[in-house]
């Protein structure tokens, strides 16, 4: 049905992208590279600048200097809806879904792709109820790749934590991205959701060969899924490499772990 | 709890249908209908309903046909439109502000229109068709006071609100001191028209408020999704792809637009575009702008109230905005006192 997942994902490149809040620089030139097919994970304490980033890649935040390319296409200059039509899809920190059910709100993830409009979806029109029925099936096969088949027709409201947190991620999948930006996917969650969500994202990125760039303090969960980590530091980019590399590393040591090691015995 | 039922359709597609305000919406567009007819039947010259159904299908005798297709039902046509477009152009202004307040009716639009019809009534004189150009003129100015004074990344909750109310003292003052420099008989003019009345309204009326909403109902309603999503916040809407400043911009000239046509067919009818909305949307118990509910619910409560002041006071006594000020006016004070109770405000 769409043609998006069967090519690779191009590359997310992220070059010297300076952020500034009204005196406080929320991203001092960073840099990262998101190779096709790999999970990149960004680690670092709270207001880091890890989200501040995510604003950025999905378009909400301009940056003061740098630049971000998918491919050969600037994303910086884009509007936020044209970067997510083009293939880059977000969760937020915060749970945001709509009432409804799960498939309601799934489906709203389909509305850049619906291209009937609102008269002949009302009218029943045949291309419009073919369209119509080709998403609900879509949407119902996401909801099972990620958990939530049996939830497919409930209510958000009525759902688990964790579960509707899942919801969010599912919707962003409905979007058919190239590229996954998860901020926190697990924060909040218990250690059997945070198990069920890593096993889905790894799933996700077996499966439908996405790109996925992760927001996460559960070091555990980075350690395992992660090819390549990033740790931000009051806006600096102060370590790169793969988990182990970035484990060792003293200045991430002192920095981050340093602060907060209880990830770490859970991992 | 929402009831969600799956309905099967011939095709095989399960459809997701509200169900509850599917009825709501049919129910609504029938009381406006019965009222219609009700209301066609009542005035000097009682008509009875049947005769009144007979006579809009063609086959009345041609005394009636008079009386209902040249006097009475284009003022009844002219009451549905403006109903239905205040109730949506209410549901579009509370769905952008978020806030059950942020409708035309506090933010200044009314009076806005209204002060651009008295200049045109005070200072000029002008026709019946210069004053409803002039209320048009007035009303789109005030919206885009409104819109250049509260936008600042989205005008969402108390901002738009408490421009509006600013922006409304003015143009109120405005309109106090145009009355003061108004000759007696201009004033009464002025007045009658103030109140938002159907009285003599006819075709003239209807053709220009039908092309308008036959114009942007469909716009509006393609714009609906859009509309919905951004209930959960405009960085959610973006990150789906909708188009959040243009589906706002969009939506907001058609409220605006839709406020100063009916306030020009009819002068500003008070709390229709604030009461309707909210009816409607308790009524379903859905969320989401309700957008067609709402426009069925002012339709409906304007040809009633219309009805109803016919029916207490006599044709052509009293104006129907005072009743709909008078309803609408208590309900905002139950809402201000069950909001109060639930404690949100
Ligand atoms: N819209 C904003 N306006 C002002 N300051 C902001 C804004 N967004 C983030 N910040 C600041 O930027 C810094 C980085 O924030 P954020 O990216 O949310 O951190 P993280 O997600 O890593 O915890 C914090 O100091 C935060 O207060
Ligand atoms: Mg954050």
């Amino acid at each position: 049905m769409n043609d998006r997942t069967t090519t690779a994902p191009p590359v997310l490149d992220v070059r010297d992208v300076t952020v500034r809040f009204a005196g406080l620089t929320a991203l001092d030139a960073v840099s990262l590279t998101v190779e096709p097919g790999t999970v990149h994970a960004i680690i670092g304490p709270n207001g880091a600048g890890k989200s501040t980033c995510f604003n950025v890649l999905s378009g909400l935040c301009r940056p003061a200097a740098g630049t971000v390319t998918l491919g050969d296409t600037e994303l910086t200059r884009l509007a936020p809806h044209r970067i997510a039509a083009l293939g880059v899809a977000r969760t937020f920190q915060n749970i945001v879904t709509t009432h409804g059910t799960v498939a309601d709100n799934l489906m709203l993830g389909r509305h850049a792709l619906t291209r009937a409009g609102f008269a002949a979806t009302a009218l029943r029109l045949p291309g419009a109820v073919r369209e119509q029925r080709r998403h609900l099936a879509r949407a119902r096969e996401i909801a099972e790749l990620t958990g939530l088949g049996a939830h497919f027709d409930s209510p958000v409201a009525l759902l688990s934590y964790g579960d509707r947190k899942r919801v969010e991620l599912a919707r962003a999948l409905c979007l058919e991205p190239r590229v996954l930006l998860l901020d926190e996917p697990v924060a909040g969650m218990n250690a059997a959701e945070r198990a069920r969500t890593a096993e889905v994202v790894g799933e996700l990125r077996t499966e439908l060969g996405l790109s996925i760039v992760l927001v996460e303090h559960d070091m555990g969960l980075v350690m395992r899924l992660a090819d390549d980590v990033t740790v931000l530091d009051f806006g600096r980019s102060i370590a790169h490499g793969t988990p182990d590399e970035v484990r060792r590393d003293p200045e991430v040591l002192r920095a981050y772990l340093g602060t907060d090691t209880q990830g770490e015995d859970a991992a | 709890m929402k009831t969600h039922r799956a309905v099967r359709t011939p095709g095989g597609l399960s459809l997701r249908v509200d169900v509850r305000t599917l009825v709501v919406g049919t129910l609504l567009l029938l009381v406006a209908l019965t009222a219609s007819v009700v209301l066609i039947g009542t005035g000097d010259f009682p008509i009875p309903a049947a005769d009144v159904v007979r006579t809009l299908l063609g086959e009345g005798d041609p005394g009636q046909e008079f009386i209902v297709t040249e006097l009475r039902l284009p003022r009844v046509l002219v009451g549905l439109l403006v109903g239905a477009s205040l109730g949506l152009a209410g549901a579009l202004f509370q769905s952008i502000s978020r806030n059950p307040l942020g409708s035309p009716d506090v933010l200044g639009l009314g009076q806005g229109a209204t002060a651009g019809a008295l200049v045109v009534i005070v200072l000029f004189s002008g026709t019946a068709n210069q004053v409803a150009l002039g209320a048009l003129v007035g009303g789109l100015a005030t919206g885009f006071a409104i819109y250049l004074l509260a936008w600042k990344r989205g005008v969402h909750g108390y901002r738009l609100v408490l421009v509006g109310i600013g922006v409304s003292a003015v143009v109120t003052a405005v309109n106090g001191y145009l009355l003061t420099k108004s000759d007696i008989v201009d004033a009464a003019r002025a007045i009658v028209w103030m109140t938002g009345s159907l009285d003599g309204r006819d075709w003239d009326q209807v053709w220009p408020l039908l092309a308008l909403c036959a114009l942007l109902v469909p716009l509006v309603l393609a714009n609906s999704r859009g509309l919905r999503m951004m209930e959960m916040g405009d960085d959610v809407s973006y990150a789906l792809g909708v188009r959040v400043e243009r589906v706002r911009l969009v939506l907001m000239l058609s409220a605006v637009l839709l406020t100063a046509a009916a306030t020009a067919a009819s002068g500003p009818v008070g709390f229709v575009a604030l009461t309707a909305p909210q009816l409607a949307r308790r009524l379903t118990r859905s969320p989401g702008p309700n957008l067609v509910p709402a426009m069925c619910m002012g339709a409906a409560l304007l040809v009633s109230a219309d009805w109803i002041s016919q029916r207490a006071f006599g044709a052509g006594q009293l104006p129907v905005g005072v009743v709909t000020g008078v309803l609408g006016g208590v309900y905002l004070l139950w809402l201000l006192v069950t909001e109060r109770r639930a404690g949100r405000i």
